[in-house]
């Protein structure tokens, strides 16, 4: 049986993270080869995810913040913490 | 998840203390630091958190032994300093209530078919829609309205580029979930899209 269109609704999603492959590729081909609506909500989801994106991308990098971090990155340098055993990044929880 | 060569090369410059090389991934990663921390934390300290973050991650730079990206291990100290820093718990919507308003989603009849299917669109690449300034804000004050865990799952993967493997790890939840949060946000995304569309207001 062919998926409904609130199933491929969700896998036109999971298209975008990770191509189904198989028997479920195939069904969700031939529902898309049949049905508009679908075809068109695969088109403008993933249109909605690069929109995302290129929002993001124009959060310019805050110059101040830069300089204040660039002084700070000096400092570590010219007087550097003694190291210690903790903060590996094996560690998943807060590294600070 | 072995460490690059390039990686180790930025790493070690880093710890030689080049400034040109923090500059560079200072810019590189600012906009995906900017938008967890401000998913998580908002956006009136979101500045304060990357500071608190990279300051944190310079002082851990010397143990990072190349286990997860530089930049998913960066991500993971913005988003661990953001949650410090939130001011009230988060509005995160459990997975079964997501389910259950995707069960009654009016769009779909009894069937689960579409009823109300979305419009066609006149702008069909994200550079054509975002040209409009009220759709940007309306996106912006969308976005700020989604549960937290879809958004900050939604900026690290199709802002960020995150793999799912590194999602999971960092949100801690498995990939079934990372798939409906993501699919949420995204027709979130799509259904504010359509409605500026249909009527030219947010």
């Amino acid at each position: 049986m062919l998926p409904t269109c609130k199933q491929v609704a969700e896998q036109l999603s999971e298209e975008i993270d990770q191509p189904l492959t198989g028997f479920k590729k195939f069904k969700l081909k031939l529902h898309l080869l049949m049905c508009v609506y679908c075809r068109r909500y695969g088109e403008q989801l993933n249109i909605s995810s690069k929109t995302i994106d290129l929002l993001a991308a124009k959060n310019k990098p805050n110059e101040e913040l830069r300089e204040k971090l660039l002084s700070h990155f000096r400092e570590c340098h010219q007087h550097p913490e003694p190291r210690s055993d903790s903060n590996s990044d094996s560690d998943k929880s807060n590294p600070s | 998840m072995s460490q690059s060569e390039e990686e180790k090369q930025i790493i070690e410059s880093l710890l030689a203390g080049n400034e040109l090389t923090f500059k560079q991934i200072f810019n590189q990663h600012y906009s995906l630091m900017y938008s967890v921390a401000q998913s998580i934390a908002g956006g009136a300290i979101a500045d304060e958190v990357i500071q608190e973050a990279w300051v944190s991650a310079l002082r851990a730079l010397p143990k990072f032994e190349g286990r997860s990206s530089l930049k998913s291990w960066l991500i993971r100290i913005v988003a661990n300093e953001a949650k410090t820093r939130r001011r009230k718990e988060a509005r995160n919507v459990s997975l079964e209530a997501m389910q259950e308003n995707w069960a009654t989603d009016p769009r779909f009849d009894e069937r689960a078919h579409w009823s109300n299917p979305s419009s066609q669109w006149h702008g069909d690449t994200p550079e054509d829609l975002l040209l409009a300034d009220e759709l940007q804000d309306c996106l912006k004050k969308n976005l700020a309205k989604l549960p937290e865990n879809q958004r900050v799952a939604l900026q690290m993967r199709d802002a960020g580029g995150l793999s799912m493997d590194e999602l999971c790890n960092i949100l801690e939840v498995s990939p079934s979930n990372i798939r409906v949060l993501l699919h949420r946000a995204r027709d979130k995304v799509l259904q504010v899209i359509d409605h500026f569309q249909k009527t030219g207001e947010c």
